[in-house]
């Protein structure tokens, strides 16, 4: 079971650094429909299939009061139905009788659906996607339905999951006004609460194309794809452009320390969120490279003074702030037993304290470059991947080509860098400590 | 005002054109019709055989300027016998030292080439960027063919594998598929054989050694080397890193295949406090890679058991909600292959399960599937195997199977023409000989209880009990005595302890603990007083960690130096704990306990009281009359605590060893090393203000 969840966590830690390094030579099309819908086109002909994805610039922060975790819901309901596909269920089949795969999922910031097809069905995803663009049907039934299998996912992947509320514990302890303050996946009784207006409203406001990346990536022929693009999408009108949250989180002006009991959790573990900028800010590359230093690999700094050296945990890991607005940059080590939870804390401090008070060593310096360079050419090995990371780096920084250039940015960052942020970002005020114990808790 | 007007003015356009849409835009009712099928064609691999005999295999892939190492060493099936286990530590060992290096030396020349190396009792596998292809095959030829075994890391290794193995026995999907095993191939095949605690103590280095001596030989290994490389970059490198390795004959020693069984069989895990039953289904099969029957049972299975449309999905989740998912598989191996169909249900409905289950399995293996199914299960492997040729990887593992089962080099290259070609008549000729539900295995883990309702679907009417091992158990001997009162046995117990006379004259005792993990020690001490006041306080390295009192009804709680609220449960527990023999307790409580039957622990019977109101479980050795598991809710897991040497302080009987497992991934041994009835106590330990 540990070992399950150390993978859940390590997952976390090494999307976020997939999605950091690229120096790859990707070569795509991209264009904008008068409606507004960014279009992104890449061609490999190497195998006989397509992914088909949009991407919607709506996710778990854009909640109204009382109505969180509906970014998320909506994603259940979109495969419900629409205008023309009537039954429930048959959304999934037209995929899978095509011998396709289907899925979707939503962050924070965006919500992402994707279906990889044979490439002679590009058009049947291009048809779904449009049907869930112009006119899903959402009704009772299907809002009933998915508000029982929204609950039983987040008892399955949450409630139910050693450690599964960390996230969502470090951001309610990190935000007091941001969105981020509430969980992704919403409260229940905000899912039970939900009103048809509610939905009827969401759907107008941000499932238009003019908040739309609509990314392909396969064995494609460019001018017919675009001449099927302009088909289905083309004429889907505009919609009103979509409100933005404008709050902004003051900053924390001292250390946020508490206690989180957890039932399902075998072992403690402290759990560390540091505030860090949003993911447009230059600082972003030398954060993430520095966490790197601390937890990439078995011979990194936590993992070998706390796990190998100490023995003392059974894992340690970090991961910079994977949020567009300003988020948490993570650190946490899940601990043996008899560990006493204050000691590991402090040999965290210091570690942190080293990147602050010294430079990295030029080999660990070297190492790190060779990371970045390992991550930027090897990288996108499947097309799914590829469609994934040019709509984020579209809708996220603006720039699909930066699935091609960003590595660049990690290239500049120097060892002074790496000391500077920590010193500006690693400060005890800036923070939140979280001591995860096994157990109930005593409320 | 104007945003308002602007957004009445963005609406009303918006249902004029969605109107309009809808009205002219006919091509939208339907979804669209595919274009033509493309052609699927399976990237080519080379290959050739070094002087030692080492086949190598080479998939050259230039899309990305990166390149990946397996070395597969074929080794024969063969029986452990006592040493179970060795091939899975050897794998272990294999990364941990060379005659130069040590796990962190190469963890840390791995990590500054941002590559991958990991292994197996099978062999070993790496990855990297083209740049450093040459340092990492060698570095993976060193770790494999300059292995060296120390002693210390072959003792760490052993925890490791006795750890994940008392884990994986708290794991009812995996007892599961250990009484599989038994029961299909039976304990004296390879696939049968079983991992035990007994086995694994029995390993020592120089077994594990042994293994590596006999079997890693070039002679039965294949180099398989996937990506940005050339012919001649292969050649290079197999020889100069693979080339002296020495050839040495290995012994291929034959087993009987194994055989469905006459009739059905039921066979069942018993296990205390399961919810859910753990149900599965097989048989062996004669069934060959590389044969067009291997590929219809592909599209057998794809129909009644994989994914959301499977049959078995169908009827066992989506018509009767009787479980979250229920597939099948058909597994073709050159020595003995299975057929399996598998789910985990709700307990009360576990009898109607298999009902459905030999529903379906009668029904797939005696009527032609339908034309939308047989057309779907095609589109579905077509569609799969599309997918996964965007792998390199894919195609490597096709032409390790190519070479290592001798195939045909067209089996995989016209597989989809043979998927093309299946008829329904096809599909019901293999599945007649891969689905035999009169011939076939039913196997169950789950609550006793539940055991009985199945004797209906065995041919001899009768259960096979089973132990986590697949080991038979007697249950005839194992009902509890009519006449058994939980009376009796709570004063059987008290007997064996030192008699109430001597459980009175006990007013006090301080009992101090220690459990070691992985190399470190904690302490507890306990102590109790007069049955109304509780202490203990857990240390490790100096400092303490938990400190719990209770003092008459009153609790302190602190944790890692915080203090805890308690609630009333929390409250009543310790309450409970503050009792100086809880156990003896119970017969002060006797109509709130039942005698539920008898089980084995450790090839001895014992009894079994249960506390109806908390479900929790205690067992009492029949001969000794000990206390001997205790098995209780803790926070939604089952914990057991297993008791053991019992010593006599003052006329009463103490255990001093204590183990505690489920709660964490590993067990919590505790021995007792200092123990004092009626003692001078500092009362200030249970202060708790």
């Amino acid at each position: 079971m540990i070992l399950r969840n150390c993978c859940a966590l390590l997952l976390v830690c090494l999307t976020a650094a997939g999605l950091t390094a690229q120096k790859t030579n990707i070569e795509f099309t991209e264009y904008e429909l008068d409606n507004g819908l960014r279009v992104i086109l890449h061609q490999d002909r190497s195998t006989p299939i397509v992914a088909v994805s949009v991407m919607y610039e709506v996710g778990g922060k854009d909640s109204f009061e009382g109505r969180t975790g509906f970014a998320h819901f909506f994603e259940h309901l979109l495969f419900e139905g629409t205008e023309n596909i009537k039954e429930r269920g048959q959304y999934a089949k037209y995929v899978q009788d095509a011998g396709g795969q289907l899925n979707a999922n939503t962050s924070q910031d965006r919500t992402y659906y994707y279906e990889i097809l044979p490439s002679n069905q590009l058009e049947l995803g291009l048809w779904l996607e449009s049907e869930r663009l112009l006119h899903a049907k959402v009704t009772q039934a299907g809002v009933d339905t998915q508000r029982g299998v929204v609950k039983e996912e987040r008892r399955e992947r949450i409630d139910n999951q050693p450690y599964g509320n960390l996230l969502n514990e470090l951001f309610a302890h990190g935000f007091t006004e941001h969105p981020y303050k509430d969980p992704n996946i919403g409260y229940m009784e905000d899912l039970n609460s939900a009103e048809e207006k509610d939905y009827k409203q969401f759907y107008k406001r941000y499932y238009v194309p003019n908040n739309a990346v609509l990314s392909i990536a396969g064995d494609i022929d460019l001018d017919d794809a675009k001449e099927m693009v302009e088909k289905y999408f083309a004429t889907i009108p505009r919609g009103e452009d979509p409100p933005r949250v404008t709050i902004v989180e003051p900053a924390l002006t001292k250390e946020v320390r508490d206690t989180v009991y957890d039932a399902k959790a075998p072992l403690p573990a402290i759990v560390m969120g540091y505030r860090t900028p949003e993911r447009t800010n230059p600082d972003y590359y030398a954060i993430s490279l520095m966490n790197q230093v601390l937890s990439s690999g078995q011979s990194s700094r936590l993992n070998k003074i706390l796990v190998d050296e100490m023995g003392v945990a059974v894992n340690a890991g970090s991961f910079p702030s994977f949020t567009q607005a300003p988020g948490l940059a993570v650190a946490y080590a899940i601990v043996k037993p008899d560990s006493d939870l204050m000691k590991i804390e402090g040999i965290i401090n210091d570690e942190v304290k080293k990147l602050q008070d010294d430079l990295i060593s030029e080999r660990e310096f070297q190492k790190l470059k060779n990371n970045v360079e390992v991550d930027a050419i090897s990288g996108y090995g499947s097309m799914a991947g590829i469609a994934e990371n040019l709509a984020e780096y579209k809708m996220y920084q603006g720039d699909a080509n930066l699935i091609n250039t960003e590595t660049d940015r990690y290239m500049a960052v120097t060892r002074e860098d790496i000391q500077r942020v920590a010193k500006k970002y690693y400060m005890p005020e800036n923070r939140v400590v979280l001591y995860w114990l096994p157990g109930e808790g005593s409320k | 005002m104007k945003t308002i007007f602007n957004g009445l003015l963005a609406l009303l356009l918006c249902t004029c054109v969605s109107a309009q849409i809808t009205a002219q835009e006919d091509f939208r009712k339907m979804a669209p019709e595919p274009g033509p099928v493309p052609e699927i064609q399976i990237g080519d691999f080379q290959d050739f055989t070094l002087d030692n005999g080492l086949q190598v295999v080479l998939v050259e892939n230039h899309k990305l300027p990166r390149v990946s190492y397996q070395l597969y060493v074929d080794v024969p099936a063969h029986l452990e016998s006592d040493y179970a286990g060795a091939s899975d530590m050897m794998g272990d060992m294999l990364r941990r030292a060379t005659s130069t290096m040590t796990k962190q030396e190469i963890d840390e020349a791995v990590d500054f080439i941002g590559a991958n190396l990991s292994t197996s009792g099978r062999g070993a596998y790496a990855s990297t960027i083209t740049k450093y292809k040459d340092e990492v095959i060698k570095m993976m030829a060193d770790v494999v063919l300059d292995a060296q075994f120390p002693q210390e890391d072959f003792d760490k290794v052993k925890d490791d594998a006795l750890a994940n193995l008392k884990s994986a026995l708290s794991n009812p999907d995996a007892i599961a598929d250990r009484a599989r095993r038994v029961v299909t191939f039976g304990p004296n095949h390879p696939y049968g054989e079983l991992t035990t605690e007994k086995s694994l103590n029995a390993i020592t280095l120089p077994i594990v050694e042994e293994y590596y001596n006999t079997y890693f030989v070039p002679n039965r290994s294949y180099l398989v080397m996937v990506g940005d490389l050339t012919r001649a970059d292969a050649e290079k490198m197999a020889n100069q890193h693979f080339g002296d390795w020495e050839q040495k004959l290995v012994a291929e020693p034959e087993f009987t295949m194994p055989v469905s069984p006459e009739g059905v069989t039921v066979n069942f895990v018993p296990r205390s406090g399961a919810v859910q039953s753990n149900i599965i289904i097989t048989s062996p099969v004669k069934l060959e890679p590389g044969t067009k029957e291997a590929i219809r049972a592909d599209l057998v299975n794809s129909i009644l058991g994989s994914g959301f449309e499977g049959r078995l999905f169908k009827n066992l989740r989506e018509d009767k909600a009787y479980t979250y998912g229920a597939y099948s598989s058909a597994n073709d191996d050159k020595l003995v292959g299975t057929f399996t169909a598998r789910s985990n249900v709700r307990s009360e409905v576990t009898d109607s399960a298999v009902t459905e289950f030999m529903y379906e399995l009668k029904k797939i293996s005696t009527e032609d599937v339908s034309d939308d199914e047989l057309a779907r299960a095609k589109t579905s492997v077509y569609g799969s195997f599309g997918r996964a040729l965007e792998n390199p990887q894919r195609i490597a593992s096709y032409a390790l199977n190519t070479l290592r089962y001798d195939l045909d080099r067209d089996f995989y290259p016209t597989y989809l023409q043979r998927v093309q070609k299946s008829s329904a008549n096809d599909l019901r000729e293999v599945a007649e000989d891969l689905i035999t539900p009169d011939n076939i295995n039913i196997i169950v883990v789950g609550d006793k209880a539940v055991a009985e309702k199945l004797a209906r679907f065995a041919t001899n009417g009768k259960i096979n009990y089973l132990d986590e091992n697949g080991l038979e158990i007697d249950m005839a001997a194992m009902e509890a005595p009519a006449d058994l009162t939980p009376q009796q046995v709570i004063t059987d117990y008290i007997d064996a302890i030192g008699g109430l006379t001597a459980l009175q004259a006990v007013r006090n005792y301080s009992q101090v603990m220690e459990a070691t993990i992985q190399g470190q020690t904690m302490q507890q001490t306990m102590i109790k007083d007069g049955g109304k006041k509780f202490s203990s306080q857990t240390t490790a390295m100096g400092s303490v960690m938990a400190d719990q009192r209770y003092n008459d009804g009153q609790v302190k709680m602190t944790q890692m130096g915080q203090t805890m609220a308690a609630n009333d449960e929390m409250t009543k527990g310790m309450a409970a704990q503050a009792a100086l023999f809880p156990v003896a307790d119970l017969a002060n409580r006797i109509d709130e306990v039942t005698v539920t039957g008898t089980e084995m622990i450790d090839g001895k019977k014992v009894v079994v009281l249960k506390e109806t109101e908390s479900g929790a479980q205690y067992f009492f050795d029949q001969t000794s009359k000990l206390l001997v598991r205790q098995v209780q809710d803790q926070g939604g897991v089952t914990a057991t605590i297993d008791y053991g040497d019992y010593k006599t302080i003052d006329g009463v009987m103490f255990p001093y060893s204590t183990s505690i497992s489920g709660v964490m991934p590993f067990p919590l041994d505790m021995k007792t090393t200092d123990l004092k009835v009626n003692t001078e106590i500092d009362q200030t330990l249970f202060d708790v203000d």
